[in-house]
């Protein structure tokens, strides 16, 4: 099948038709590349086929989305007994403020911001307030479990003493 | 000139307590809303808007809203893990608000009495008056 669409160059000129018969088969023209779509914001994976005239490669990339911080082994230790098991609010508070810690100084987050952050590490939305950040992400379904935190501080709120 | 108050309550046990209604919104879905009434005393040490007790948590998650876990500084100047989300203060006392009411920060902890801090009263003139036993507030 050809088109039938005259092709002109920039100045409206029409030029002579491409022929087609000295084009690859079918099948050696550009495909898509097949995208999955990732089932989790950790696992996004993407994996491109791009064959070529002449010769089919197949080109594998896996992207890991954006950079979690390192949480060391003590942490996620205790992220593995939190699944067996319910953690106690102490165990539960220095596990927040250690993982609060890495992540701020990861993403260099400046003091003064309110973040919430995943048990992951990422931080998943900042605001210059309390309120800003809790009307941001009320009722937001997020992957892991987020807790809210103030850059700078180790407390999110409370009495002033 | 005598200045007129919206609400005048009495003091009990020396502090000043107000009956606090209002309402936990999911703004992701219509229709998800947790109303509460609670008693609250009025701290001015308190820096957030209220301060309840841990079962209104529940009542949250009925409505699609999950309370975020994070670390609150108490009184006395200890750090203990709360749950906290956004709520909207539809009454204080006999006064109603306009609609939508105040938004406020909401803290969930144990099984303490309510509080009502200086993020809720910071639109407000808020007036203890000792001698009359007396907390007057105009909005």
């Amino acid at each position: 099948m050809r088109f039938s669409l005259p092709l002109t160059d920039v100045s409206g000129a029409e030029m002579p038709n491409w022929d087609y018969s000295r084009d690859a088969p079918l099948e050696n023209i550009f495909l898509p590349p097949i995208v999955e779509i990732p089932s989790s914001e950790e696992d996004i994976r993407i994996e491109p086929f791009f064959p070529r005239v002449g010769k089919y490669e197949e080109t594998q990339y896996v992207i890991t989305g954006p950079a979690l911080p390192y949480l060391p082994p003590k942490v996620t230790r205790i992220l593995e007994r939190g699944k067996e098991r319910k953690l106690s609010a102490k165990e539960f508070s220095k596990l927040m403020e250690t993982i609060a810690n890495i992540s701020i100084k990861f993403y260099n987050i400046i003091d003064g911001k309110y973040v919430a952050i995943g048990l992951n590490g990422r931080v998943v939305e900042a605001a210059d307030s309390q309120l800003d950040l809790l009307s941001k992400i009320q009722g937001v379904k997020f992957n892991t479990q987020v807790f809210v935190w103030h850059a700078g501080s180790d407390v999110f709120s409370g009495w002033t003493t | 000139m005598t200045q007129v108050w919206d609400l005048i309550e009495h003091y009990r046990d020396n502090a000043a307590y107000v009956r606090v209604k209002g309402v936990i919104i999911n703004p992701q879905s219509s229709g998800g809303r947790a109303p509460f009434n609670i008693e609250c005393m009025i701290d001015t040490g308190f820096s957030s808007g209220l301060y309840s007790e841990e079962s209104l948590r529940s009542d949250a998650e009925i409505v699609g809203v999950t309370p975020f876990p994070t670390e609150i500084r108490l009184g006395d100047g200890s750090k203990v893990p709360a749950y906290t989300c956004v709520a909207h203060i539809e009454e204080i006392g006999a006064y109603r608000l306009p609609p939508p009411g105040l938004k406020v920060t909401l803290f969930m902890r144990g099984t303490r009495k309510g509080y009502l801090g200086m993020e809720a009263l910071k639109s407000c003139v808020t007036l203890f008056d000792g001698p009359a036993q007396e907390l007057k507030i105009r909005f």
